[in-house]
């Protein structure tokens, strides 16, 4: 894509570029998001946590520990598509909740294996009412020291989630160990990604990661409408078909703006990573519509990831 | 008690009720396979390995509440009828043998316990599962080590006053750490309870945990040795055992027991004595063990022993 083709920028609330191409579809380029919590808070919850000596990820027993890909871990998000495959969930022997989803899984009567968390803001709390004492939380080493509090009777496991503002050399003062930690994306779910392939799988079987609204639900549960407001500008997403060339007007997702990033999150990580775990989607949604693009994509030609990029996803 | 108990360092309380006598069971005595310094050969052997450490799980000392059940799953012959059951179970610890019986049936433990130092142990365990967390006594053989080569294997030391204080040293010269142990009786399943209860639970189910033979007289498990050759010989006499008072209906009620499983029978009694404020259990599938249990909570204390 010649940067001539470009014929407008739009600047999202969130601060996201868009780039409008003459083609007249909307692309994204280098999706952005914006933390709600600044590095510099983020980085002196790492200072407080750091020193009460919770028991970290990379000491777990089965940190590392290759488990075949005949075992199989469930990751779950919150997306609405979760509903409908709750009964498939149950028949999982391990399950990673990620993020907001810990209570609308215990409500259902399902306890995750582990629950992660990477949200330095305390409104995490709110999503975990419901904790159960064989859960392992795993806690990001940045969330507000109130939400280690709150899990204070319960298994903690801290974990790095790694960003490039961190100084290392100073977290390596704090610890006086290697600075492990888990990269991965923009939200817990990705995130969520690298902790099970860290864990050792690779057979990773995805629930509720839509990345994208069913009507005008953003998960399968309710949250505040603080948190709704938020979510800021609704975008509509084509995605081409999988035979044919340009968007298909059958293929439309509505996302919200971390969604939208997430998805290409999602897309740059499995080209990057892909080849350490198989997805399987379990309910439909943006990712798992542009998984089985890349997929069709480099299995048919294999194109090269420019290609992915510019033809993927059409944003309005 | 129709076989005449042996002699030994190992003796029973004779039991009476207001009904009148109960079990007399006198001089059984338990012999262990392995010598203490091949055991403390292992100890030492297995720390060079830098596992992880029982009391280092994030799971140990925390309390799971009462309505958090955990099954112990033992290798009695009853298991073979019960097993159908645990698979209502989030969490289950198996005891010693009892592993690869379990994941024949698809029943994968959470745990699985072993602290037998024999070699023969291992083969009991050639189906290891990559979810499965091991917690293996430190004294364990080397065969039992590999047989686990890659999987998730946690140390812990299965309290012994003969290696208290050589373990105790070792921990601070080459850990910086202190002693922790787990104490529990002479067999896996008795240390089960203290490794389970460690881990903060309290409501715990026992399947297979007959601490008897079949009703035959000659099945001792729910499975098959795996050396019969090299384990036939480790059961060398069968008593046979009755529980309750010895006028009374109770009286035809009896029991084939291996020596260790009589053992086994009165270690849980000191232990429950000891524990019954911090754990309740249930038993699945009968057997001498949970008729003993009834037995102990029916007699008050003063007068189980005279």
């Amino acid at each position: 894509m010649q940067s001539s083709d470009v014929i407008d920028e739009i600047k999202t609330p969130q601060g996201r570029l868009i780039k409008v191409y003459k083609d007249n579809y909307v692309k994204l380029e280098e999706v952005s998001t914006d933390a709600a919590t600044s590095s510099k808070i983020t980085f002196e919850n790492i200072k407080k946590n750091l020193p009460l000596k919770l028991p970290k990820i990379e000491k777990l027993p089965e940190y590392r520990k290759i488990k075949g890909h005949d075992v199989p871990i469930a990751i779950v998000g919150g997306g609405p598509s979760l509903k409908n495959h709750i009964d498939e969930l149950k028949g999982f022997r391990t399950i990673l909740a990620c993020g907001s989803v810990h209570d609308y899984l215990r409500s259902q009567d399902i306890v995750p294996t582990y629950a992660a968390i990477c949200d330095p803001d305390p409104v995490s709390i709110n999503y975990y009412r419901n904790l159960h004492t064989e859960v392992k939380y795993l806690l990001a080493t940045s969330v507000d020291v109130t939400l280690l509090e709150h899990f204070k009777d319960y298994q903690r496991i801290l974990w790095h989630c790694h960003s490039a503002d961190f100084n290392v050399d100073e977290i390596e003062k704090l610890e006086g160990t290697d600075y492990h930690a888990i990269s991965g994306g923009c939200t817990v779910g990705l995130r969520g990604i690298n902790i099970c392939i860290m864990l050792g799988y690779t057979n990773i079987h995805f629930f509720g990661f839509d990345s994208c609204m069913d009507e005008e639900q953003c998960h399968a549960y309710a949250v505040s409408a603080k948190e709704r407001k938020d979510f800021g500008r609704l975008f509509e997403v084509k995605l081409r078909e999988l035979d044919s060339e340009g968007p298909s007007e059958k293929r439309v997702f509505k996302c919200v703006g971390y969604q939208l990033a997430q998805a290409y999150a999602f897309r740059d990580y499995y080209l990057n990573f892909g080849r350490l775990f198989t997805p399987t989607f379990h309910g439909d949604g943006l990712m798992s519509g542009m998984w089985e693009l890349i997929v069709h994509i480099l299995g048919v030609d294999d194109q090269s990831d420019a290609k992915l990029t510019r033809e993927l996803i059409h944003v309005s | 008690m129709l076989a005449e108990p042996q002699q030994g360092n190992f003796v029973f309380e004779d039991v009476q009720t207001p009904k009148g006598e109960l079990i007399l069971v006198k001089g059984i005595q338990t012999n262990a396979a392995t010598s203490t310094n091949d055991m403390l050969e292992n100890i030492i052997e297995n720390m060079k390995y830098k596992f992880p450490i029982f009391e280092g799980l994030t799971e140990y000392n925390k309390p799971k509440g009462w309505d958090r059940k955990i099954a112990l799953v033992g290798g009695g012959p009853s298991l073979k009828n019960t097993i159908h059951e645990l698979k209502e179970y989030r969490t289950i610890m198996s005891c010693g043998s009892v592993h690869d019986y379990l994941i024949n049936n698809n029943v994968i433990p959470t745990y699985a316990v072993n602290c037998d130092p024999s070699p023969i142990s291992a083969n009991y365990f050639t189906k290891a599962d990559p979810e499965v967390k091991y917690l293996i006594a430190s004294h364990a053989d080397r065969k039992l080590i590999a047989a686990l080569g890659g999987k998730q294997i946690i140390l812990w030391h299965c309290h012994s006053e003969d290696l208290q204080e050589q373990i105790f040293k070792i921990e601070r010269e080459e850990n910086n750490r202190d002693y922790n142990a787990v104490g529990g009786g002479c067999t896996v399943g008795l240390r089960a309870i203290s490794l389970a209860m460690c881990m903060g639970y309290g409501n715990i189910h026992f399947y297979g945990f007959d601490s008897c033979m079949g009703d035959d007289g000659e099945q001792h498990h729910a499975y098959d040795w795996a050396n019969p050759e090299e384990e036939n010989p480790l059961i060398d006499k069968v008593y046979k055992i009755h529980l309750g008072p010895t006028t009374g209906p109770e009286n035809n009620k009896h029991y084939y027991v291996a020596g260790y499983q009589l053992a086994q029978l009165e270690n849980f009694k000191d232990f429950y004595a000891s524990n019954k404020d911090y754990f309740i259990p249930t038993f699945h599938g009968g057997g001498a063990l949970a008729d003993y249990l009834e037995l102990i909570k029916r007699i008050k204390p003063k007068e189980q022993i005279q």
